[in-house]
């Protein structure tokens, strides 16, 4: 996992939990680099799987809520640092449906070594999405709160309905189907 | 619980450790970039080198090439510039086919490549020349054009000219030699049938020439044939053909129109300027010649008949006492 989710997981559970909380899950954990991270080295996912339930066991909060807000968290940060990512998609629907064949491209570019899941689509309409997420991290609760950061950025009225699937070999499979409000958007 | 200075200071020694990371991370993406671009430039290299082995062997071929993209010639090895004569004035390059005389060939190669063209090209002097030709549809700079590969075959046609020529001529007197010879009288007696047509074979024997071997030379005898044979073909009309058919002897192939007749003072004429006398060094050589006639469709129907009978009359005329013709 790229070392710039690391940092700004740190980040964010020193400015909205405490230093005190980073520093005591930091502790807890076992980590390579005792806990230095740079953003563009690479890291393994074990760690963050260690911090997130060492602050769920500090925090009390579940892992899947944990890594929701996480996501949620991420996105808006991604947004302020690279602005560009968000600007050429008008909204949820156009974003999500150039993730895998445009903005991860991206990434792969800037990030050779990335890991990244699989997303595919079907869209049937303007109001109606269906999104597949496909990983052997089996983060798919943190792809939820990120989804939810999309619609959060763009202001829109979108309900995403969440259904596990049967994993494909050690590949965990969620759905999720987002339909827009009848009302529109924005 | 632990102290906050305790906690600051761990965290100060992550950022440092994670600031050295940074570091090593970016020595080693330098290292990285440094190599791929030590790379890239080996591979344009080595593309380089081999667009220039293909450049070469393109511009190095014997055969023309040339490239046709909308309707122009876009490239032209040097084979092509020389075949076509270019000059400093005159560039091949942004000329048509038809410019080159070659539209129509170059128009009619369709998807597959064409068969082998053989056709009369113009260099850019104007000066026309044979070409054999072949066209390949191509990709040219992303676009469909047209390869044309051609050699200039001016010198084999006029190598097979010649050996056609001298296939059916005799070295010597330029006339027919006998197997052309027996191929007109072929021609001639399938186009006397089809048109009911009469025509004479006059088969000629010098008298005495072995004579004129033996006492001037071959050179004499072979100046009496030339003189010989070029005053009979003065004689003869466009229709008529004359051929050596041995040493000393020639057939004349007389033709004519459906009424036409043989008359005797032909074949007088024929005697006498075989007889006139030639000079040659100093010397006047001069024979006679004993005639042998057959006529078709009196005298037979076939060449085989028609040759052996006047060779037959001929020897009559010889027996009878030589400068003679026998009908």
């Amino acid at each position: 996992m790229k070392g710039i989710v690391f940092r700004e997981f740190i980040d964010m559970v020193e400015s909205q939990f405490s230093v005190e909380t980073a520093d005591a899950i930091i502790e807890a954990s076992e980590l390579s680099t005792a806990g230095a991270y740079t953003s563009v080295g690479t890291y393994p996912h074990q760690e963050m799987v260690d911090l997130v339930s060492n602050l769920s066991n500090k925090a009390g909060m579940s892992v899947p809520d944990l890594l929701r807000h996480f996501g949620r968290h991420l996105f808006g940060r991604f947004v302020e640092i690279h602005p560009g990512m968000t600007s050429s998609y008008s909204d949820v629907f156009a974003l999500l449906s150039a993730l895998e064949n445009t903005i991860h491209v991206d990434v792969n570019k800037l990030y050779r070594d990335a890991e990244l899941p699989l997303f595919s689509y079907e869209q049937d309409n303007q109001q109606h999405m269906v999104f597949i997420y496909r990983s052997r991290r089996r983060m798919a609760d943190f792809a939820h709160g990120l989804i939810e950061g999309y619609i959060a950025h763009f202001k829109e009225d979108v309900s995403i309905e969440r259904v596990e699937l049967a994993p494909q070999g050690d590949e965990a499979q969620t759905r999720f189907t987002l339909v827009r409000a009848a009302h529109g958007t924005r | 619980m632990a102290r906050a200075e305790d906690i600051e200071q761990r965290r100060l020694a992550r950022e440092i450790s994670a600031r050295q990371q940074a570091e090593r991370l970016l020595e080693q993406k330098s290292l990285e970039l440094y190599i791929e671009a030590q790379e890239r430039q080996e591979a344009l290299q080595r593309l380089r080198e081999s667009e220039e082995r293909y450049r070469l062997i393109v511009e190095m071929s014997p055969d023309a090439i040339m490239v046709q993209l909308n309707g122009q010639v876009a490239f032209a090895n040097s084979a092509a510039r020389r075949m076509f004569a270019e000059s400093d004035h005159l560039q091949l390059t942004g000329l048509t086919m038809a410019d080159l005389g070659l539209q129509a060939d170059v128009a009619s190669a369709t998807e597959e490549p064409s068969e082998r063209i053989e056709t009369i090209a113009r260099r850019l002097d104007g000066q026309p020349f044979e070409i054999a030709l072949r066209c390949m549809p191509m990709t040219y700079d992303g676009k469909s054009a047209m390869q044309v590969v051609a050699r200039d075959i001016s010198d084999r046609k006029r190598l097979e000219k010649e050996l056609a020529h001298q296939a059916a001529h005799d070295s010597l007197t330029g006339v027919s030699n006998r197997r052309a010879l027996i191929s007109s009288l072929t021609e001639t007696l399938a186009f006397a049938r089809r048109h009911n047509m009469p025509f004479w074979v006059v088969f000629i024997d010098l008298d005495h020439f072995k004579q004129i071997n033996d006492r001037f030379g071959h050179r004499a005898g072979d100046r009496l044939l030339e003189t010989i044979t070029a005053r009979l073909r003065q004689l003869l009309r466009q229709d008529d053909i004359i051929g050596r058919y041995g040493g000393d002897e020639f057939v004349l192939l007389l033709r004519g129109g459906p009424e036409a007749r043989l008359t005797t003072p032909i074949l007088e004429r024929i005697m006498q300027v075989v007889c006139e006398p030639v000079e040659f060094e100093g010397h006047r050589l001069q024979v006679t010649c004993s005639l042998g006639v057959t006529a078709f469709p009196d005298d037979g129907h076939d060449e085989d008949t028609l040759i052996e009978r006047a060779d037959a009359a001929m020897y009559i005329a010889k027996t009878a006492g030589r400068n003679l013709y026998q009908l």
